[in-house]
């Protein structure tokens, strides 16, 4: 069936598979396995286990497991995650040109407008959910397999907690951010796949030295000649750190986008950065 | 004949440079077109404004589409081998046909692995483990899949081997050609194309100098080998081209009556690559070989 979108998407899996599957699942094997180690260097658990059951009362297990885990696990992937999205929106239009590529995906009747789509939702939206999946399923799998241990050794009960209401709604707010993160750092995407079809050698130095040059110039302004405050360091600073990221908090499902009011200016900016980008693809030759 | 390309006062500007200068050309079915000249004549800028790839001034229509406009209907329908080398690396063969499948609705998936069957080439080879020539057939399978009314080929045997090269366009002929398509063609490969061409236009710093049909350039350019003797003679009937070699000297005529040439020394049908030169060339290059490339004009 005829879908370019669709085959779009198929696409970047096939190029970037190792980055969107193989790293994760990497990942899911090696804490996997950190137990197994465990038993191979002490010969078996009971030093890790004894210690929380001495140390832990049930609820803090049931929290530990409900949100505790959930929310490391969650932070471990989304920061693998980012660090995957900012590599691949740095080379996604970046490696067809260098590849000369390009005119082959564009000798096809797929329109430019949809191949830029495609490429800022797969690195917006689909990486962090193959990652988040990853997380869930490693989640599934330690807090089962921790469960069963516990049960079977330890006559230690704590399966309702692993399906517990909070867990899901914990995953949930996770699932939900992600297009909360989005919105947050479309900014930051469109700036990336700029910096991808514009550079002809590195994408990574067109993303960073412009910023590095602006915040020099405005120092210099600031410092010589008594401008009264750094607009874009200020404006830099507050984007990043400045707001609370919904995926540290667990604690709201309604109103996510609350936490990182979706600055209207922001949005123009990255459709300027967005239609710049489809407009040097629409001449990549 | 109808015409599936027309393109009238094509012109193209880089800043001060002019690419193309009011390039005109109308190209029928059943037509293989040939669009020859030196190297920077425009023959790619001037297939890139027929696909939509470069901005341009003037009229282009492609099989009743604006390339402009209307690049990906038009591309729905006409099929285009930029350079054999642009296929992705990290692809593997039978990604490529699923791709193809999944993005073009003339597509014949059958066809192109039919196509695949007859070569050595593993659908789950990556395309940067096949030689070029491999990667060549690949292209070649995926293009002759598809069942478009134009094709166009942009240098398309570039590095290629001798063999590869003739394969390729046996392929063409085979697979692709029918009397309701035309192709459109550049190469520095002329004799090996001359005798699949049926038209052919030469440019030349951005401006058409020439356009006929093959038959039409047969019946009017004649070559002439005079010796010494003979020259002096043959140089006041204003010859379009002279080139002396080893004592004999070649002569190509427009226009002449070939009966009162006849009476100076041997005369012959030039090739399509000694017209090419004598139309395009101010001075007289060293051979009149096959690859033009390798010589003072190249097409």
């Amino acid at each position: 069936m005829i879908n370019p979108i669709i085959m779009g998407f198929k696409k970047e899996y096939w190029e970037y598979h190792g980055s969107f599957v193989k790293l994760p699942l990497i990942l899911v094997c090696c804490i996997l396995l950190l137990p197994l180690l465990a038993i191979i260097s002490n010969g078996s658990l009971d030093i890790f286990i004894y210690q929380d059951l001495q140390t832990s009362t049930q609820q803090e297990l049931a929290l530990s497991i409900s949100t505790v885990i959930p929310s490391a696990l969650m932070a471990f992937f989304g920061g693998f995650s980012l660090l995957v999205q900012f590599y691949y929106l740095l080379n996604c239009l970046f490696d067809e040109k260098r590849d000369l590529s390009v005119m082959f995906w564009r000798s096809l009747p797929v329109s430019d407008l949809s191949t830029v789509i495609t490429k800022l939702l797969t690195g917006a939206l689909i990486i962090p959910s193959l990652f988040l999946t990853a997380a869930a399923l490693l989640y599934l799998c330690l807090t089962i397999l921790g469960a069963l241990i516990l049960a079977i050794g330890y006559d230690l009960s704590l399966f309702a907690y692993v399906f517990s209401s909070q867990t899901v709604a914990s995953f949930a707010t996770n699932w939900l951010s992600i297009l909360s993160n989005s919105l947050w750092l479309l900014p930051l995407y469109s700036w990336l796949m700029l910096a991808s079809i514009i550079a002809k050698k590195s994408p990574f130095l067109w993303a960073i030295v412009p910023v590095i040059a602006a915040l020099v110039f405005e120092w210099i302004l600031v410092s010589w000649f008594n401008w009264p405050q750094h607009f874009i360091y200020d404006l830099l600073h507050d984007y990043f750190w400045g707001q609370q990221s919904p995926s540290m908090t667990l604690d709201t499902l309604i109103n996510i986008t609350a936490h990182k009011p979706i600055n209207v200016v922001a949005l123009i900016f990255s459709t300027v950065l967005l239609y710049a980008t489809y407009q040097l693809r629409r001449r990549a030759q | 004949m109808s015409a599936l390309i027309s393109i009238s006062g094509l012109t193209k500007k880089y800043s001060k440079d002019t690419v193309l200068n009011d390039v005109s050309l109308t190209v029928h079915a059943g037509q293989i077109f040939g669009l020859l000249g030196p190297n920077g004549a425009g023959k790619t800028t001037c297939l890139q404004a027929l696909l939509g790839l470069t901005s341009y001034q003037g009229d282009i229509d492609v099989l009743g589409y604006n390339p402009a406009k209307d690049r990906v209907k038009m591309l729905s329908e006409v099929a285009y081998i930029a350079d054999v080398a642009i296929l992705p690396k990290w692809m593997k063969v039978q990604q490529t046909i699923a791709y193809m499948a999944g993005v073009h609705p003339k597509f014949n998936q059958a066809k192109a692995l039919d196509f695949l069957a007859k070569t050595n080439i593993s659908l789950s080879a990556k395309i940067k483990n096949l030689s070029k020539g491999m990667v060549t057939q690949v292209h070649l399978a995926l293009i002759l899949a598809v069942d478009a009314k134009v094709l166009v080929l942009d240098e398309p045997t570039l590095g290629l081997d001798l063999l590869t090269r003739r394969q390729f366009y046996d392929h063409l002929l085979e697979d692709f050609y029918q009397s309701d398509k035309c192709i459109l063609i550049t190469t520095h490969q002329i004799e090996e194309i001359e005798h699949i061409l049926t038209d052919i236009a030469f440019i030349q710093e951005g401006k058409i100098v020439m356009t006929a049909s093959l038959k039409q350039l047969q019946q009017r350019f004649c070559c002439l080998s005079v010796d010494a003797d003979n020259k002096e003679a043959a140089l006041q009937l204003n010859p379009l081209y002279t080139h002396s070699q080893m004592g004999l000297t070649s002569m190509i005529f427009d226009n002449t009556n070939s009966t009162q040439l006849s009476e100076l020394g041997t005369v012959s049908t030039p090739t399509l690559a000694e017209i090419f030169i004598a139309s395009v060339s101010g001075s007289q290059p060293t051979n009149t070989s096959a690859d033009i490339n390798n010589q003072g004009g190249s097409v």
